[in-house]
């Protein structure tokens, strides 16, 4: 078990070098000099060669390179070119404004999915089966960015019941997050469903039956319990791909995450901003990856890794 | 041919197939089937309701919505079917290559692949547009790299179990080279799972190059796009509401033919192993 986190934890760190390398490289890909977008196009040339030396962009690419990732290790993540301020005081909050984001989305996400993949694998093929199934293929069809507008239209500006952006109170949130969590909701659901009948038809829940058990206990104690097993995967997943979500809907509800900034800062070229922003989600994605596996072995203690 | 048939005896199934059907027409034949230029403006003729001469309404240049979503079937085509050839071209040539090569490549590849893939879904679509300006071609290249380790892991795994046949150790032997084996012999064999997954990848390629084109980094105004519309339409909201309604229709029911197609391929490829998209 030890040896098998060790090995993870390499993995994991050896990823996130490769990731700060990629961003680093392809970013300095991208056209145009940062050094004249930040003085303007009809800055003197001196003033941009000035620039140019105080940004370290003078210097030999490896140079460069090297100087990043010393910088990196001691958590400094560059300046803005925009509002000069660090890095990671830009991204912080935004960070934080995101996680808090994604979290309710998997948490409403988990309750429904689970609730209704539940139900239906205990009538399966019933008319409320068919009908569930049909609503979460609806779910994971319809764009996340249409549905926060048709939202936002229903409940903001038709029924007046909820904020239509922002952030600041509980109320603030609940539209967002129910936009993100309804196509994750359809994932969790079909997922539910599927390991439950599974585990359903498997032998030991015939033996328990057959030993007398009440129903509830056969599905609780039986049948929900290895197949919450792939669900629990899907779940931590899902939290990744929120993050991806969250890009969307935070672009619709004004919600000033992570998301937003990368964007903006693409349009802006801030390259400094967009290389923290790719790196924060990287590791995001990965570090749950990364517990989501540790969870599976705490989970299923038939899992044993070498 | 059989396989057609068990997929078309699922009524869902069926119902994507006419869709996609559809959706690929309405795209072809968009400049024949518009009732207006796309981008043919009216100030005159600004936001007006859904009526008989405008079924879809009018946005805020006075275009006529139908004729926009219906150009923005061919742009998602375009966007969607060269998007996935390119991934399809170059991830089954690497994925294949190094499949059967095996070795130091490999284990590269496969690296490169993991790290490529800590940048979930859309973002990996996103950091191309991070670099290179934004238009048609940057969102076909966005959408193809987004796309891209999925097919290499599908055609390296493909790879490995075609290489183990014994017609291909005949090759060998007959002193044919790893490039004529690659081409001839591995491609051809490891197709199947390769074409079956470019089907099942158009409807999150469709989704996500909707979902780059709203965030403004994907196709450009004025080209009809059905992101780019309801980008620019959602800020009417509250007094044209159609204006949001009609295009993310149209990526939904679009979407939908597409998923529930590939449901019905899914389920006549593996009966014992019911559809479920994880």
């Amino acid at each position: 078990m030890l040896a098998f986190f060790v090995r993870r934890l390499i993995m994991l760190l050896f990823t996130l070098y490769a990731v700060v390398t990629l961003a680093f490289f392809v970013m300095r890909l991208a056209p145009g000099d940062p050094a004249r977008i930040i003085a303007g196009f009809d800055a003197p040339y001196e003033t941009i060669l000035a620039l140019r030396h105080e940004l370290g962009l003078d210097r030999p690419i490896l140079v460069q390179y090297g100087r990043y990732l010393a910088a990196l290790f001691r958590g400094d993540f560059g300046r803005s070119y925009n509002t000069r301020r660090s890095v990671l005081e830009e991204l912080g909050w935004r960070y934080k404004n995101t996680i808090i984001l994604a979290l309710c989305a998997v948490s409403f996400a988990t309750f429904l999915g689970m609730t209704l993949g539940g139900l239906t694998a205990l009538r399966p093929y019933s008319l409320f089966d068919s009908f569930i199934m049909v609503l979460a293929l609806l779910g994971v069809s319809a764009p996340i960015f249409w549905l926060g507008v048709i939202f936002m239209w229903v409940f903001g500006v038709k029924l007046r019941v909820l904020p239509t952006g922002g952030t600041g109170t509980i109320r603030h949130i609940i539209l967002p997050s129910i936009t993100l969590g309804l196509a994750l909701s359809a994932v969790i659901a079909r997922m539910t469903r599927s390991c439950l009948l599974e585990c359903l038809g498997q032998d030991y829940v015939r033996t328990a039956r057959a030993m007398g058990f009440a129903e509830r206990t056969v599905i609780y104690r039986y049948a929900l319990r290895n197949a919450l097993i792939p669900v629990v995967t899907v779940v931590g997943l899902q939290l990744g791909y929120s993050l991806a979500g969250a890009v969307l809907t935070e672009t619709v509800f004004a919600w000033p995450g992570l998301g937003r900034l990368l964007v903006d800062s693409i349009f802006a070229r801030d390259y400094p901003v967009v290389q923290g922003c790719f790196i924060f989600v990287a590791f995001t994605f990965a570090l749950t990856n990364f517990l989501v596996d540790l969870l599976y072995s705490v989970l299923d203690p038939r899992i044993r890794y070498h | 041919m059989r396989t057609l048939k068990t997929i078309l005896r699922n009524p869902g199934a069926a119902l994507g197939l006419l869709g996609v059907v559809a959706f690929i027409l309405i795209g072809i034949l968009a400049p024949l089937v518009s009732p207006f230029d796309p981008n043919k403006q009216n100030l005159r003729a600004i936001f007006r309701p859904p009526s008989k001469e405008h079924p879809f309404g009018t946005d805020q240049f006075g275009r006529d919505i139908l004729s926009r979503v219906l150009w923005g079937a061919r742009t998602s085509l375009i966007v969607a079917t060269s998007a996935i050839a390119l991934a399809m071209l170059v991830g089954a040539l690497t994925g294949v290559s190094v499949g059967y090569r095996g070795g130091w490549a490999d284990e590269a590849v496969m690296r490169f692949v993991d790290v490529l893939l800590t940048f979930p879904d859309i973002f990996l679509a996103i950091i191309v547009t991070a670099v290179v300006p934004p238009g048609l071609g940057t969102t076909v290249l966005a959408i193809a790299v987004y796309n891209l380790p999925q097919f290499i892991r599908v055609a390296r795994a493909a790879a490995l179990s075609v290489r183990e046949n014994a017609f291909v150790e005949a090759a060998r032997a007959s002193g044919a080279s790893s490039a004529y084996i690659v081409l001839r012999h591995i491609l051809p064999n490891s197709l199947a799972p390769i074409v079956v997954l470019a089907t099942l990848r158009t409807a999150a390629s469709i989704l996500t190059a909707a979902g780059l084109s709203f965030l403004g980094l994907g196709v450009q105004p004025p080209t009809p796009e059905w992101g780019t519309m309801i980008s620019e339409a959602r800020v009417y909201i509250v007094t044209a509401p159609w204006t949001s309604l009609f295009p993310g229709l149209a990526i939904f029911l679009t979407v939908l033919s597409f998923n529930l197609l590939g449901d019905g391929i899914n389920d006549a490829l593996n009966p014992r192993r019911k559809a479920f998209r994880g």
